[in-house]
């Protein structure tokens, strides 16, 4: 009796054990497929944010390469946060968070796409991206606070390129802000055999940065993961704790 | 070795194996009858007085009614009060359905997910899922949406919402135990009916009919950016 118990727990602790090694939920409803499709430009599906970083860090760890501007703004964001009165970005007032600002949320977000478009549906305050998949930017861009998106496939990468970024939102959440002439390509595509999708963001705004930079985010496959609903403007029921979000 | 240890080896074993690439099964794309709801929807009239699919008002509960013209009247005057929507907060279900504004409908074998232009919502509707008790749900905005096939035809159950907002820009107001059938049928490939039956015993004396049509817009269509707190500063400050 006691042995047979003692079986049961040890196999119980093995099956979790195994399970976390592999990164997975244990005993989680799957929504989906274990994988993501082995097709590389089947990007739909629920995926998130790994390595949650408040701070963007360039792909090699320093800070961007900053004009005499860009530097003033990003130190006065950072001296105000520190004299306990920070400075407001979109986010802050349940606008959108941005480009490529909410690519770099603690929260998931589910791809659809459509002919004319790749859809990106993100938990954060429920902001979406449309990046047309069938056309390039208008001569006269309207700005808005998503930017317009344009995407298109090179071999197994969906790039992005966006421009007409509301000024008012900000590139990552301590004080790297940006001005009218932000241009942001991205460069999504699958890893780790289907498991995670990568995101390399190149940011290039001559008025806040000597020269273009780069950063890399990459997000987790999650089929046991369903997007939330996120109505910033009833204040966050939800807050994430440590980057993770609880009450789920 | 135990035979404990041995279990719990065995066990490990087929965990690791669970985890070791494989052959992937893709999921099977929708059928072609169910892809022809996907698209992007206009709805067709002007739909701010919800009425029953006979044209008259909903069978209210005699304190529903007495709410309803309260809405009705403090609008008339000016002055609407209970419009969650004003504060740009989310409209609720259905109402969220009667807005002029497009929809994109997106058709996957296991979800149908509406996205609206009107304040950017996404409505995330789960096929094959049993609809949950209230129990079992949190009060949301939009409640959560179970839905599957009949024959071509989307029926979608919602159920699990907050109370605060109002079944039509009038004021038709519903209780947490508001629950939603809608039936989307596609009269033809580019005209889509949505007939929704309401049902709240707490509001309604019975359950009652409304029915919208859209109309299908170019796939071409793109969607403004719908930001109600920056277009409607009044309604950021009045928080």
């Amino acid at each position: 009796m006691a042995a047979s118990r003692a079986a049961r727990i040890s196999a119980a602790l093995a099956v979790t054990l195994g399970m976390l090694a592999a990164g997975a939920a244990p005993a989680a409803t799957l929504y989906r497929p274990a994988v993501s499709s082995a097709d590389p430009h089947d990007l739909s599906g629920v995926w998130f944010l790994l390595h949650y970083n408040r701070v963007i860090p360039t792909v090699d760890g320093t800070p961007p390469p900053f004009t005499e501007r860009g530097k003033l703004e990003w130190a006065r964001r950072i001296m105000a946060e520190a004299n306990g009165a920070p400075m407001s970005d979109a986010s802050t007032h349940c606008w959108p968070h941005g480009t490529p600002r909410v690519m770099n949320s603690p929260y998931p977000l589910q791809i659809f796409q459509t002919p004319q478009q790749t859809v990106i549906a993100h938990e954060v305050a429920h902001n979406t991206r449309y990046i047309h998949m069938q056309r390039a930017h208008p001569a006269e861009v309207k700005t808005s606070f998503m930017g317009d998106s344009v995407g298109r496939w090179e071999g197994d990468t969906l790039v992005i390129d966006t421009v007409g970024v509301d000024p008012r939102t900000w590139i990552d959440e301590q004080g790297v802000i940006h001005g009218p002439k932000l241009h942001t390509v991205e460069r999504i595509r699958k890893i780790d055999g289907g498991k995670a999708i990568e995101d390399v963001v190149t940011v290039e705004d001559p008025d806040f940065f000597t020269k273009p930079w780069t950063f890399r985010d990459t997000y987790a496959w999650r089929p046991d993961l369903r997007i939330a609903e996120y109505v910033c403007e009833e204040n966050n029921r939800n807050a994430p704790q440590d980057g993770v979000t609880v009450a789920r | 070795m135990t035979r404990p240890m041995l279990a719990a080896l065995a066990a490990l074993g087929l965990a690791l194996a669970a985890n070791a690439p494989r052959a992937h099964a893709e999921p099977p794309a929708a059928p072609a009858d169910q892809m022809r709801l996907q698209g992007i929807w206009q709805l067709v009239g002007e739909h701010s007085t919800i009425k029953t699919v006979d044209g008259r008002l909903p069978p209210f509960k005699p304190a529903a009614k007495a709410r309803y013209e309260a809405a009705v009247a403090a609008r008339r005057a000016g002055k609407p009060i209970g419009d969650t929507a004003q504060k740009c907060l989310p409209p609720g279900l259905p109402r969220a359905m009667f807005y002029p504004q497009p929809v994109l409908i997106t058709v996957e074998p296991k979800q149908v997910t509406f996205l609206h232009e009107l304040m950017h919502l996404h409505r995330m509707v789960y096929i094959g899922d049993a609809l949950p008790s209230n129990d079992d749900l949190d009060q949301n905005w939009l409640g959560f949406s179970a839905g599957r096939w009949e024959k071509g035809d989307l029926i979608v159950q919602s159920r699990g919402f907050n109370d605060v907002t109002t079944i039509d820009t009038a004021g038709i107001p519903h209780s947490t135990d508001l629950l939603l059938t809608e039936k989307l049928h596609l009269a033809d490939k580019d005209t889509l009916v949505d007939t929704i039956t309401i049902d709240d015993p707490k509001t309604f004396a019975a359950p009652w009919q409304t029915r919208v049509t859209f109309k299908r817009l170019p796939d071409t269509t793109e969607f403004r950016e719908y930001v109600c707190t920056d277009v409607n500063p009044e309604a950021v400050a009045a928080k």
